[in-house]
């Protein structure tokens, strides 16, 4: 038989606990923070910019993979202009999830970035302007690396990874675009 | 003279010991399902799936094959849920119930009620045409018109040769819509393989972790465990520290009284 106080700290000390748990399941949700079609339309002093395509050759599809470092997810990569102006919807897997983002391309450097859909369950933080205004003048160095460091944030790694990856394609893609 | 062990330090040193022993299984069990998941993407458990009919037996996951499929130009799409084939080979980003499936040009179209994918005939995706970019949603069926892919949508019918842009259908044209057909006995056990259960190894690990795979009680079991090592990580400090330094004695480090002597 337990002594009465012992007995009445045990149930306390169980009911503590018992309180305390909390069943943590850390499910993703998806954020979306701007469609896609807002993002380029945002972009463009015209209302409806035109709609383009950009088709996956052979040696565009090696390069895609070079810098991704895997197979692209589609074979034809759609993107608005106006003059010398390009707008890429761009999709990549931050750990699990896809992320996507946009990005505004002109004269060969980023002119803007956003996150517009964020699906993992941490590491949203990217869409904070303090990251994204990195990218902003970033150039594509001959090596298809951006011409800057870009500065990561600590618990986000991938979904930053992820984004730096999908600026070097944004802007792989332009100078392709504007070459065709 | 030794001194009696206090009614809780026995009460603790009894159960930390009896609990402890049957708690390691468990615990054996938690450290290497959390080893597995910390590592899982590294080694590709998340893209890896199990469909082993007794695991799925254990889920309640059986095999359902679909009575109905799209047919055009002798393509065949048979889907359920995400599970999508073409011709019997399975199609990774599908996403949704298809309402439609039309091959264009040697382009694979197939439409479920908010986008569009497009395909290769080896099943690799082309491009995925969203809301954004489409007429109207939702879309109901799609058809082919003089090689055009034609959308019946909430909006009215509009044709493309690209899926990108659009222009309204001609009120005369006469459109080959493709509805869904009854699959033969063939199709069907053609489709069998592919629409049996299967889980990613790593969702099994992650039920392993947390108690799930064991049903409704399996997270309680894991709770109860969990407050075990709770009460084994204060138990255990708590006589140790009372060994060092057992009441009413000096705190030197050579205070020779052992517990429960």
């Amino acid at each position: 038989m337990l002594h009465p106080g012992i007995a009445r700290r045990l149930r306390l000390t169980w009911l503590c606990l018992v309180a305390g748990i909390s069943i943590h399941g850390a499910y993703g949700a998806e954020k979306v923070y701007m469609e896609a079609a807002d993002f380029a339309a945002s972009a463009f002093s015209t209302p409806s910019p035109q709609t383009h395509v950009l088709w996956l050759t052979p040696e565009l599809r090696a390069t895609a993979v070079r810098i991704l470092g895997h197979e692209p997810a589609q074979l034809r990569q759609k993107y608005w202009n106006e003059g010398k102006k390009t707008v890429w919807i761009l999709e990549e897997i931050g750990k699990e999830e896809v992320i996507t983002a946009g990005f505004v391309v002109q004269d060969g450097h980023i002119e803007q970035t956003r996150v517009l859909t964020y699906r993992e369950s941490r590491g949203d933080e990217i869409r904070y302007p303090a990251f994204l205004n990195q990218f902003q003048g970033a150039t594509l160095a001959d090596d298809n690396h951006l011409n800057r460091r870009i500065d990561g944030i600590s618990g986000a790694t991938l979904s930053v990874n992820a984004m730096v990856r999908m600026s070097r394609l944004a802007l792989y893609f332009a100078k392709m675009a504007e070459a065709k | 003279m030794r001194r009696r062990p206090s009614p809780l330090a026995r009460f603790l040193r009894h159960w930390h010991t009896r609990l402890g022993i049957g708690a390691a299984v468990f615990l054996l069990l938690l450290a290497l399902t959390g080893l597995v998941l910390n590592h899982g993407d590294t080694l590709g458990l998340d893209q890896t799936e199990i469909s082993t009919p007794w695991l799925m037996n254990w889920y309640g996951l059986k095999t359902v094959i679909p009575e109905n499929g799209f047919r055009s130009n002798g393509e065949v799409l048979v889907a359920q849920g995400d599970n999508w084939a073409l011709n019997g080979k399975r199609l990774k980003q599908g996403h949704g119930d298809p309402v439609g499936f039309a091959v264009t040009a040697g382009q694979h179209w197939v439409a479920t009620a908010s986008e569009l994918l497009l395909y290769q005939a080896d099943g690799r995706l082309i491009d995925r045409v969203d809301a954004a970019l489409l007429p109207t949603t939702p879309l109901r069926h799609i058809g082919i018109w003089k090689e055009q892919l034609v959308l019946d949508s909430a909006g009215g019918f509009f044709s493309s040769e690209d899926g990108i842009s659009w222009q309204p259908l001609p009120k005369q044209a006469k459109v080959a819509w493709i509805r869904p057909d009854s699959l033969t006995d063939t199709e069907r056990q053609q489709a069998m393989p592919l629409f049996k259960p299967r889980l990613p190894v790593l969702r099994i690990v992650a039920d392993l972790h947390s108690g799930r795979v064991f049903g409704s009680y399996g997270p309680l079991a894991t709770d109860t465990l969990a407050i075990l090592l709770i009460f084994f990580a204060i138990s255990g400090s708590w006589l140790h520290l009372r060994k060092k330094c057992p009441p009413g004695h000096s705190h030197s480090p050579k205070s020779p009284v052992p517990l429960g002597q």
